[in-house]
């Protein structure tokens, strides 16, 4: 089943969700609006608003009330990507011209604080205190992982915790956040968000662990980049860590760097196919599925809790 | 009560303990605080009825976003080197990080209303610097309605949410002779201004043919008339506020009297 499929009951609701994300993004400056919608339009799989939504349904369900918390975490996905794309120098985003190409950096930057600021704003129409300490810790905690990310490039003697750390703050914690807010907003009692949270955390934790294991097994037409590329970028991931335990893969590993040149990636590529390293993190990232799987056994039963269920499984056979 | 001086090293010491990241302080330009618009938003929470403790942590946040803004504001558009360009990812990722910090303090203290009343001003002081950046303003005013909301608009916020008006209007003028003085300097100096640049632009948009000196000092010109209309009002303000600190008063006189206009600068020269 397309996870599309699996969350169709929701679609009226998603319909809601994406015309209140182009309202708010109605700029007067009408470059900015441009900018913004630009983005918006590009698509995307929008699973932080599904999540948001998924986790309502376990509380008083209100979508006028929940959609400010699916539309405020987008945009703070759509604002991280503008400013990636400065980070990253990169031209494309989803097979479309990033805001950085189409204009130039200065726009990004002014486009991603705008998003940003409208994503703040909104979110204040949810009147828990609690609700945006949980956000604002989260907000901080992923600039750190990036910054962190940045620091740890080609520092091969990193340990597995590093990896985990970072792809936490990378990635887990804004699909923990998106299901623990969605509960909040609908008035859960505490024990359920916190069990939302957990099962968001590593769901996050297993997806990126695959998408790391993608990255060697893929094909450049399946990833819109060079397998190995992270590694080429000197992002060392959960399978170059497994690998690098033998002494002779690890000498060669550690000698790439930003000029290494494609033909040796290719090489280093094959060794960590070789060496066991792609089974061993798909194991750990089943066993961050799993967790994700006893949690929900620990949660009420309805409709949402099945397609959590369905989406989890769906992210443990994802093959690109 | 501390007096505004002690009060203002207090705040600058707080803000620089959050801003300090050993790692983003070795690769970026280490941020800087203003210290004109600390004092004024110093001065506007002295007299109004926020608790010392609120007060500052206002104080902090403000500044943390006018950090953030500034930080992104130093990302270039040219293709760098590697070291030059981890500079620029970290001066990307600083701003975010300043930002971050803003909304932690505020959701810290419970303050809902204060981060929607930012938010709102940084959404506006992007819209502003967007229309500065590409030119957009067809006429003088515009313009420099975009260079007064691209200063201002945070501190208006403040003094709105405080229901100060006066002080709003006294604030966004101070600050926006501030900005033209500065940008003033820069172009005396023949140095990059977006600002005449723009004025350069809607001169353009009107006339065809011109001198260069002469259209020099035709972008001089226009830029002192504002300037000066925006002295005369920041004096007729000044007056409604007979209780101001010692320190703040100098701050005024000195963005006052920053630049001579430019009858003045002729009258030397001649």
């Amino acid at each position: 089943m397309k996870l599309k499929m699996m969350y169709s009951f929701l679609n009226s609701d998603l319909t809601i969700i994406e015309e209140a994300l182009e309202e708010t993004v109605q700029a007067e400056s009408p470059l900015l609006h441009q900018a913004s919608l630009h983005l918006l339009k590009a698509g995307g799989k929008r699973i932080r608003p599904v999540f948001v939504l998924l986790a309502g349904k376990f509380g008083n369900y209100d979508i006028s009330r929940i959609k400010n918390v699916a539309v405020s975490l987008e945009l703070i996905h759509m604002a991280s990507l503008v400013h990636d794309d400065v980070i990253d120098d990169a031209e494309l985003r989803r097979g479309k011209p990033t805001i950085k190409a189409k204009w130039d950096n200065r726009i990004a930057m002014y486009t991603g604080d705008y998003i940003f600021a409208r994503a703040l704003e909104l979110m204040t129409k949810i009147e828990k205190p609690f609700a945006h300490q949980i956000l604002a810790d989260t907000l901080v905690e992923l600039c750190i992982g990036e910054i962190e990310q940045i620091k740890d490039k080609y520092n091969f003697d990193q340990n597995v915790r590093n990896y985990f750390r970072r792809i936490k703050r990378k990635t887990a914690i804004l699909i923990a956040v998106s299901c623990q807010l969605g509960a909040i907003a609908a008035d859960v009692e505490d024990e359920v968000h916190k069990k939302l949270y957990q099962f968001g955390y590593y769901v996050g934790m297993s997806y990126q662990i695959i998408d790391d294991v993608l990255d060697f097994t893929g094909t450049e037409k399946q990833l819109g980049k060079p397998a190995g590329d992270d590694l080429h970028q000197g992002n060392i991931t959960l399978p170059v860590l497994f690998a690098m335990k033998n002494e002779e893969i690890r000498e060669k590993i550690i000698k790439v760097n930003v000029a290494t040149k494609r033909e040796e990636i290719e090489q280093m590529i094959s060794l960590i196919k070789n060496s066991g390293a792609i089974e061993k993190s798909l194991k750990v990232s089943d066993n961050y599925l799993n967790k994700a799987l006893e949690i929900l056994n620990e949660l009420p039963h309805n409709r949402a809790k099945k397609t959590l269920r369905d989406i989890a499984n769906m992210i443990g056979k994802r093959k690109f | 009560m501390q007096n505004l001086m002690v009060k203002l090293a207090d705040v600058k010491e707080q803000i620089n303990e959050k801003i300090k990241h050993p790692y983003l302080l070795k690769h970026i330009e280490p941020p800087i605080i203003d210290e004109d618009k600390l004092l004024l938003l110093l001065s506007l929470l002295n007299k109004g009825s926020v608790p010392e403790l609120i007060a500052k942590k206002y104080c902090i946040t403000i500044m943390l976003i006018q950090i953030a803004l500034d930080t992104h504001e130093l990302v270039s558009n040219h293709r760098l080197d590697s070291e030059e360009l981890k500079s620029r990812q970290l001066t990307v990722l600083a701003g975010v990080y300043y930002s971050g910090l803003y909304y932690k303090i505020l959701a810290g203290i419970d303050d809902i209303e204060m981060i929607r009343s930012l938010a709102e001003g940084i959404k506006e002081v992007n819209e502003h610097k967007i229309s500065l950046y590409q030119k957009s303003a067809n006429t003088f005013d515009e313009l420099m309605n975009d260079i007064k909301k691209i200063e201002s608009s945070l501190f208006v916020k403040v003094a709105s949410y405080l229901d100060d008006t006066e002080w709003n209007d006294f604030s966004a003028n101070l600050l926006f002779v501030k900005r033209l003085n500065a940008e003033r300097e820069l172009f005396l100096q023949g140095r990059k201004s977006i600002v005449f640049e723009a004025i350069k632009n809607i001169v353009g948009k009107n006339e065809t043919c011109h001198d260069t000196n002469d259209q020099d000092k035709d972008l001089l010109a226009i830029c002192d008339h504002y300037i000066d209309c925006s002295k005369n009002l920041i004096q007729k303000q000044f007056r409604k506020f007979p209780i101001m600190d010692e320190l703040l008063v100098k701050k005024i006189q000195s963005v006052l009297s920053k630049n001579e206009s430019y009858a003045n600068t002729l009258v030397e020269e001649g």
